[in-house]
């Protein structure tokens, strides 16, 4: 009997256990839960399983509490990659006892894991050279691989900088992460949203994470990185991406309008938190919820496979997907 | 020395490296035995009747399965017979008109499984080679601008406003195949005035504005994606194609449009090239005067459009930025080895 919702359930389970944050190993924590316990006796119905327990759980992420629709969108890139890691090496294996690639599978998950577990890390070590002493930072939102960056970086690397943190409205993200670099004894300081080019002026460098990192070498990251992005650009300051390599997609948008779907609209989440604006929630609106940075806006980009210029995407999506 | 003297000279320093258009074409003596084919192919490509990357192509390549399927020669030393043939034949097509990069690659490759043939396969050769020319039109052609097209339908959304320049026979099949509302901008150049033969085909089912190159900028702000053809794509990133093509790439990223450029793995070479007139073809420069007109003419076929004018390339392995050319062409040797 084929339970497709198998890994969603469980999935639903670890996110109310652990610590709200990055879902990436609760994802693979899922997947491998559905592996380990497969009742399947072919290689094609342990393919198909995991095939639909896939699909089914990435589709119906943003049905999940406690979940953004932003890190869907990362999730769902996730999930895609696990699912061709999972093809590509069960079509690597000749054995013919299901028993033995089960075992093989679990094991290659289980690297798969560790590697996701470490990227965080490995990205640090790319990024830590270009985080010098004495420079300003600029940030747009919260990405929690930044936080962990610039907090590893003050903390236990000694560096001394300075950050300027932008609000990043709807969601306000900048409020959380000022206060936690203010707690490690890093000067930050908020600015509005409409003072990024009037802040950029004094920064040095521009630091985002990002949420997709699509085929041009551009990214999907939440509303106003973009503008940030054109700013810098004019500017002339450097705009570094910092991301894990999971999160590289196979999409190729041209323009803002081929986002996907998912974050094009906020649909149901509110747009205004300021009291004073309650009585404006029916004028129509246009609300996405993340843009698209193009590549050229970009300068680098670090992630647990070294420091990437935006044209190195495409090759290393090349050679993951012929792998 | 006035300056209409010294223009002369700088124009001729521009492109005195270029081999010269031969008024005097039909006088050429073809090499004795040439088929008759050939020759009459040469005639039409020098001629203007096949154009386009793919027909030439296609056409070199269905006369050249033709006459090594009517060899008849010796088999014991059909090997170096048949290969002596390929050469005297690139050589005359040549005299006619340079071939094409994809062409000539794979007439290399051809030559190279001649010489890695059994010595003794006799005139099995033949249905070899035949077959190899089958295989390569039907795969790299063929199949190659069914996918394209099936990648290229999903980037034309109801109510776009597309441009494009010349005559690609991928954009006009891919147009002709979209069941989506749009509406279509052709943009021609003189000598060759090749829009016109797209405008013709697609009037009947597409609203079409037809202008020449001086009016882009004035529609350019409100298309919303550039189609381009390409006669090849070099490793740096760069395409090859019809002349006045770099222009609208240029103000089609002056106005932040996306460039798409379809195109085939087999056009992409690995050269790489800076400018347009580095290499380039010349072609009969009274098609741009008026007859008794004494001026001097430059009639360039190609120009060369940089690297980051271009926003994506369609191929029939998948949508692929320009920078990721010379990838597709490390992954497609890395196959082919295999193989």
């Amino acid at each position: 009997m084929l339970d497709s919702k198998k890994a969603y359930n469980h999935f639903v389970l670890l996110v109310k256990e652990r610590p709200p944050g990055d879902f990436a190993l609760t994802l693979i924590d899922s997947l491998l839960h559905v592996l380990k316990e497969t009742q399947e006796t072919t290689r094609q119905g342990l393919l198909h399983e995991m095939k639909d327990n896939t699909n089914y759980l990435t589709e119906n992420l943003i049905n999940v509490e406690g979940l953004t629709r932003k890190s869907s969108l990362a999730l769902h890139t996730l999930g895609r990659f696990f699912h061709h890691y999972i093809t590509s090496k069960l079509s690597g294996l000749s054995d013919t006892s299901l028993e033995v690639i089960r075992s093989k599978l679990v094991a290659r998950v289980e690297d798969l894991r560790e590697f996701v577990m470490s990227s965080r890390g490995k990205v640090l070590s790319s990024a830590l050279e270009f985080i010098k002493d004495g420079i300003t930072i600029f940030v747009h939102g919260n990405s929690p691989l930044v936080e962990f960056l610039l907090v590893e970086a003050a903390v236990k690397h000694n560096k001394k900088f300075s950050v300027i943190v932008s609000e990043a409205r709807p969601d306000c993200e900048g409020y959380a992460l000022t206060k936690s670099l203010l707690a490690v004894g890093i000067a930050a300081r908020l600015v509005v949203d409409a003072a990024v080019a009037y802040a950029l002026e004094e920064a040095d460098i521009v630091l985002v994470g990002a949420e997709t990192v699509v085929e041009t070498g551009g990214i999907i990251n939440g509303i106003g990185t973009y503008t940030c992005a054109l700013c810098a650009k004019m500017l002339k300051k450097p705009f570094y991406v910092v991301c894990e390599s999971f999160k590289f997609a196979r999409m190729y948008p041209l323009t803002q309008k081929d986002l996907p779907e998912i974050v094009k609209d906020r649909k149901t989440l509110p747009l205004f938190r300021s009291r004073e604006t309650d009585d404006v929630t029916n004028l129509p609106v246009l609300s996405p919820l993340c843009d698209y940075t193009p590549p050229d806006l970009v300068t680098l980009l670090f992630t647990d496979m070294g420091i990437f210029t935006p044209s190195a995407v495409s090759d290393e999506l090349i050679q993951i997907s012929n792998a | 020395i006035n300056a209409e003297y010294m223009g002369t000279i700088k124009m001729s320093n521009l492109i005195s490296h270029l081999e010269k258009f031969e008024v005097n074409f039909q006088n050429k003596d073809a090499p004795k035995g040439m088929h008759p084919d050939i020759i009459c192919l040469g005639h039409k490509l020098r001629n203007n009747q096949i154009t386009g990357t793919n027909a030439r192509c296609f056409a070199i390549l269905i006369t050249l399965r033709k006459i090594i399927e009517e060899y008849r020669g010796s088999p014991e030393t059909i090997n170096k017979n048949i290969s002596v043939l390929l050469d005297e034949v690139r050589a005359y097509l040549r005299t006619a008109r340079k071939l094409g990069s994809g062409v000539e690659s794979y007439l290399d490759n051809l030559k190279l499984s001649i010489f890695n043939s059994n010595r003794d396969i006799g005139l099995g050769l033949t249905k070899k080679l035949s077959d190899d020319i089958g295989d390569f039109i039907d795969q790299k052609i063929r199949k190659a601008d069914d996918l394209i097209i099936k990648n290229g339908l999903e980037l034309i959304n109801d109510d776009d406003v597309i441009l494009t320049f010349g005559r690609s026979y991928v954009v006009e099949r891919l147009l002709r195949e979209c069941k989506k509302k749009f509406h279509l901008i052709i943009v021609d150049n003189p000598p060759y005035y090749e829009g016109r033969q797209m405008a013709l085909r697609l009037a009947r089912q597409i609203p079409i504005t037809y202008t020449c190159i001086s009016g882009v900028a004035y529609f350019m702000r409100k298309v919303q994606k550039v189609f381009l053809g390409a006669s090849s794509m070099l490793s740096n990133g760069a395409l090859i194609s019809r002349v006045g093509t770099a222009m609208i790439s240029c103000i089609a990223h002056m106005y932040r449009k996306p460039v798409l450029v379809f195109c085939e793995t087999y056009k992409f070479s690995e050269k790489t090239q800076l400018d347009s007139l580095s290499e380039n073809e010349l072609a009969d420069p009274q098609a741009l005067l008026e007859p008794g007109d004494k001026t001097t003419a430059i009639n360039l076929r190609y120009d060369l459009t940089p690297r980051n004018y271009i926003n994506m390339v369609i191929t029939e392995t998948g949508l692929i930025p320009p920078t990721s050319i010379p990838v597709m062409l490390r992954e497609l040797t890395r196959i082919q080895g295999t193989n």
